[in-house]
C-alpha cells in the first residue's frame, strides 16, 4: 500500500496545462453575423428562446440526402410570416408569448429543399422529440395571394409540427386513436380527397394516428376565407369531399375535432374555435 | 505465490503508469489546434486571392438520395468566385446564360469534420444543379436527385493548408463530385465583370443559325462535323481518319476565356482544348471561330464529313430484330424549328401525343410502321391512322430511301401525320448519324435541314 501510494504521488507530478482556447466547432461554427443574423436574434432568439440555424450543418438534416439549404434572401421573410401568420395568434389567444416561449421548440432548422423520399413522398417539416423543428421547401416562401396554396402549404407544416410538440409534451386522449381504423404506411397512394370520404383529413393523415391529430390541427389553422380560385381550401371546404354530413368520413373527422378541440382545452387552456378565426384572419391579411 | 503476483503486478502497475512519456501534441500543438490552424490557413488562402477563384467541377455520373443512387450523363461546369472574410461568397456560373452574367451572394465557411471541409452554406448558383426537384436542377436523374453535384466538400489535397499552391483540390461529400479550385487572373476576373463570360456562353446559340444538321467546321485545313448537346453540356466531333469515321464526345464548360473542352480533341497531331469565341457573319452565313491561336469557320453541310454507311441498316434491323420500335418524342426538325409539323399538338380519339415510332417489319406481309403513339388513360397505343413503309432502301453511298406501301386509317390531310408522311417520304432518302449506344438522328439528304432523333425507349 505505501509503495503504491507512493507511486501514485510520483505520477501526479506531471503539469497540467488547461487549454486556452476551447475545441473547434464546440457551440457551433462562428461566421460572421449579419442582418439576418441580427433579426433572428430580435425577432426569434430574445422574444422566444429559439435559435434558427438556416445555414448548412453537416449531418443535422439527414444524410445521405440531397437536400439544399435556404436561400438566405428568402430567411427574414420566411420568419417574418411565421411570427405573424402562426405564432402571433397564439400571443393573441393565450395573452402573452409565454406559451410559446416555454412549447415552441427550441431549435428552428430551415432547409431550402424538400427532403425527397425514395416512395415518392417528400418531407415538408420534421419535429423531433419536443426540441427541434424543420422547416423544408424555404426557397419556394412566397406570400403573393397567386402563391397561396404553397404559403398554405408552409403554414400548415408550421402548424402540423408545433402540434407534434404539444402532444409530444401531453399526450391527446387515446379514444382519438380508436376513432378511424386502417392507418397505414402506404398512405401515399390515395389522394386527400380519398382520404377524407375515410374519414382521414389529408391522406398523410392515415400514416398514424399522431399525424392524424396533428393534420386535424394544422387543416383547421391553416387556410381561410375566400381568397382567389374558390379559396384556400380551408377546413369547411375540404369536408364538402367527405361526401356528405351523414357519411362515415365525415362523422369521423367531426368525432376528431371534438378531441382536439377538448385537448386544447383541457390540456392547454387555449379555446381551440377562438384561436382558430385569429389563425385565419392572420392568414387572409397576410397575403398580398 | 499470492503475494509474489501481486509485487509483480503493482510494480508493472507503478512502472507503466510512471513512465508517461507519450504526447499527444505534434510540433508542441494539439489536435486542436492543429485543427485550428489548417481552418485559418484555408480561410486565409480562399480570401486572400486577388482576383478570386475558379471552380471547375466534374461529376461521376451517379447521384445520391436517401443513400439510393441513380446514375445519368457526367457533366461539368465552370464556377467564378470570390470569397470574403466576412463568410460571403460572390459567384458567376455557366449553367445558364443568366447565372454567367450576374453574380449572386451567399455565405460560405470551413468546418473540421473528419477532414477539413469547404461548406457553401447558403443556396446560390452552386446548388442550383444540387437541387433535389428536378423543375429547378434540370437534371435527368429523376425526381429527388440534381446532376450528381455537391456544395459540401472535403479539402482532398495530400498536403496540409499551409503548403497549397494556386490549386486546391476538393471532393464532394454526398456525391464525391470533384472540384478544382485554381486561383483566378485578374483577365478571368474581369472576363465575368464585364459580361464577356456571358458573351461567351452566349455565342454557342450562334451555332443555330446554321440550318443544316451538319455544321462544317475547318480549321488548320482539317475539317470536322460539330454537334452541340446544351442539355447534356456535350460537344461531339466527327470526322475522317482516311478510311473510317471518328467521332469523339467531351463535356464542355464556359468561362471567361471561351468554351472549354474538359479533355482535348486529338487527331493525329492536332489538339482541339476548346473554341475561344465564336463570331456570327450573316453575310457568308458562317461563324468565324477562334481555337487557341488559329481562326477556322463554321458552316452548314448538306451531308457528313464522312458518311458511316452502314448507320442506316444497322439502325432498321435494330428494331428488326428486336421486334420493338424507334421512337422520337417530337418528330421532325425542319428549318430550324422544333416539331416542325406539330405532332405533339395531336389529340383525338384515339388519345394524347406521346411520341412518333418507326417500327421495323411491324406488319406481316411485310412492312414497316411509322406513326404516332398516343396515351389514353395510363396506356400506350398506336394512332388510328398511320402509314406503312416499304422496307427501306440502302443505297451504297449510306443513305434510307423510305417509300409508302400503303396505310392504316385515314390520314387527315394536311395535318401533322400527312406532312410528316410526306417528309419521310423524301425521295432523296437520308443520313443516318449514331449519336449514342441506342440514339440516332436521322438526316434528310437533300438539305440536311430536316431531321429526326430516334432513341430506344425501352
Amino acid at each position: 500500500m505505501v509503495i503504491l501510494a507512493a507511486g501514485l504521488a510520483s505520477c501526479q507530478k506531471e503539469k497540467f496545462t488547461p487549454i486556452t482556447t476551447p475545441p473547434v466547432g464546440l457551440g457551433g461554427d462562428i461566421t460572421a453575423k449579419d442582418s439576418i443574423d441580427k433579426f433572428i436574434l430580435d425577432s426569434m432568439t430574445t422574444p422566444y428562446n429559439v435559435a434558427v440555424y438556416y445555414k448548412w450543418l453537416p449531418g443535422e438534416l439527414d444524410f445521405p440526402s440531397g437536400i439544399t439549404p435556404p436561400d438566405a434572401s428568402k430567411v427574414i421573410p420566411m420568419l417574418k410570416a411565421l411570427l405573424n401568420v402562426a405564432y402571433a395568434p397564439y400571443n393573441q389567444q393565450t395573452g402573452s408569448t409565454t406559451f410559446l416561449r416555454r412549447y415552441l421548440p427550441k431549435t428552428l432548422e430551415l432547409a431550402g429543399s424538400a427532403e425527397y423520399l425514395a416512395n415518392g413522398a417528400r418531407f415538408l417539416g420534421q419535429a423531433e422529440g419536443g426540441t427541434a423543428m424543420l422547416l423544408y421547401e424555404v426557397n419556394y416562401y412566397s406570400r403573393l395571394k397567386k402563391d397561396s396554396n404553397t404559403f398554405k402549404q408552409t403554414m400548415h407544416t408550421m402548424h402540423h409540427e408545433f402540434g407534434h410538440i404539444l402532444h409530444q409534451n401531453i399526450l391527446y386522449p387515446v379514444a382519438y386513436k380508436t376513432i378511424s381504423t386502417g392507418y397505414t404506411g402506404n398512405w401515399y397512394n390515395v389522394s386527400n380527397a380519398q382520404a377524407r370520404q375515410m374519414g382521414f383529413i389529408t391522406n398523410y393523415a392515415q400514416s398514424t394516428p399522431d399525424e392524424d391529430f396533428v393534420e386535424m390541427i394544422s387543416s383547421m389553422l391553416s387556410g381561410g376565407e375566400g381568397g382567389p380560385s374558390g379559396g384556400y381550401d380551408e377546413y369547411e371546404q375540404l369536408l364538402t369531399q367527405c361526401g356528405g354530413t351523414n357519411s362515415a368520413g365525415y362523422l369521423a373527422i367531426k368525432q376528431k375535432e371534438a378531441i382536439v378541440v377538448d385537448y386544447f382545452q383541457r390540456a392547454w387552456n387555449i379555446d381551440f374555435y377562438a384561436l382558430r378565426a385569429k389563425c385565419r384572419t392572420a392568414f387572409v391579411n397576410y397575403l398580398q | 505465490m499470492k503475494k509474489t503476483l501481486l509485487y509483480i503486478l503493482a510494480a508493472i502497475t507503478l512502472g507503466t503508469g510512471c513512465r508517461k512519456t507519450y504526447n499527444d501534441t505534434i510540433g508542441g500543438q494539439t489536435p486542436d489546434e492543429r485543427i485550428a490552424a489548417a481552418l485559418a490557413a484555408y480561410n486565409n488562402k480562399l480570401t486572400s486571392s486577388p482576383y478570386g477563384w475558379m471552380l471547375i467541377e466534374s461529376t461521376t455520373g451517379v447521384a445520391y438520395n436517401q443513400g439510393v443512387s441513380q446514375t445519368g450523363p457526367k457533366i461539368v461546369l465552370a464556377y467564378f468566385m470570390q470569397f470574403t472574410a466576412d463568410n460571403k461568397v460572390n459567384m458567376y456560373s455557366d449553367f445558364d446564360t443568366s447565372m454567367i452574367g450576374t453574380p449572386k451572394s451567399s455565405g460560405w465557411r470551413t468546418k473540421a469534420l473528419q477532414r477539413p471541409v469547404l461548406i457553401f452554406d447558403t443556396y446560390s448558383y452552386i446548388h442550383v444543379p444540387c437541387d433535389p426537384d428536378p423543375n429547378v436542377s434540370k437534371s435527368p436523374y429523376g425526381t429527388g436527385y440534381g446532376w450528381g453535384t455537391d456544395f459540401e466538400y472535403s479539402f482532398a489535397d495530400s498536403v496540409g493548408a499551409d503548403k497549397l499552391g494556386d490549386t486546391i483540390r476538393l471532393t464532394g461529400n454526398l456525391n464525391s463530385a470533384s472540384a478544382i479550385l485554381v486561383k483566378a487572373t485578374q483577365a478571368q476576373r474581369d472576363a465575368y465583370t464585364s459580361g464577356g463570360a456571358k458573351s461567351r456562353m452566349l455565342s454557342l446559340n450562334q451555332t443555330n443559325n446554321i440550318l443544316e444538321y451538319f455544321k462544317r467546321l475547318t480549321i488548320g485545313g482539317t475539317t470536322y462535323d460539330i454537334r452541340f448537346d446544351p442539355v447534356n453540356r456535350t460537344i461531339t466531333f466527327t470526322w475522317s481518319d482516311g478510311t473510317n469515321v471518328k467521332t469523339a464526345t467531351v463535356n464542355y464548360y464556359v468561362t471567361g476565356t471561351g468554351i472549354v473542352f474538359n479533355t482535348p480533341i486529338v487527331n493525329g497531331s492536332q489538339k482541339l482544348t476548346g473554341i475561344d469565341n465564336i463570331v456570327w457573319d450573316g453575310g457568308s452565313s458562317s461563324l468565324a471561330v477562334t481555337i487557341g491561336s488559329q481562326q477556322g469557320t463554321i458552316v452548314g453541310a448538306i451531308a457528313p464529313v464522312k458518311v458511316d454507311l452502314g448507320a442506316p441498316a444497322r439502325w432498321w434491323n435494330y428494331s428488326a430484330s428486336n421486334d420493338y420500335l424507334w421512337a422520337s418524342w417530337s418528330a421532325f426538325h425542319v428549318n430550324g424549328v422544333d416539331d416542325a409539323y406539330g405532332v405533339t399538338q395531336l389529340s383525338n380519339a384515339s388519345g394524347t401525343f406521346y411520341f412518333y415510332a418507326y417500327w421495323a417489319n411491324y406488319f406481316t406481309n411485310p412492312a414497316d410502321l411509322f406513326g404516332p403513339v398516343m396515351l389514353n388513360g395510363n396506356s400506350l397505343a398506336f394512332n388510328s391512322y398511320l402509314s406503312a413503309p416499304r422496307k427501306p432502301t440502302f443505297t451504297t453511298d449510306g443513305r434510307a430511301v423510305f417509300t409508302a406501301l400503303g396505310g392504316i386509317g385515314t390520314t387527315p390531310a394536311g395535318g401533322p401525320v400527312a406532312k410528316t408522311n410526306a417528309q419521310l417520304y423524301n425521295a432523296a432518302g437520308y443520313y443516318f448519324v449514331q449519336t449514342g449506344d441506342l440514339t440516332y438522328d436521322m438526316v434528310v439528304a437533300s438539305d440536311a435541314r430536316a431531321w429526326i432523333s430516334w432513341f430506344w425507349p425501352q
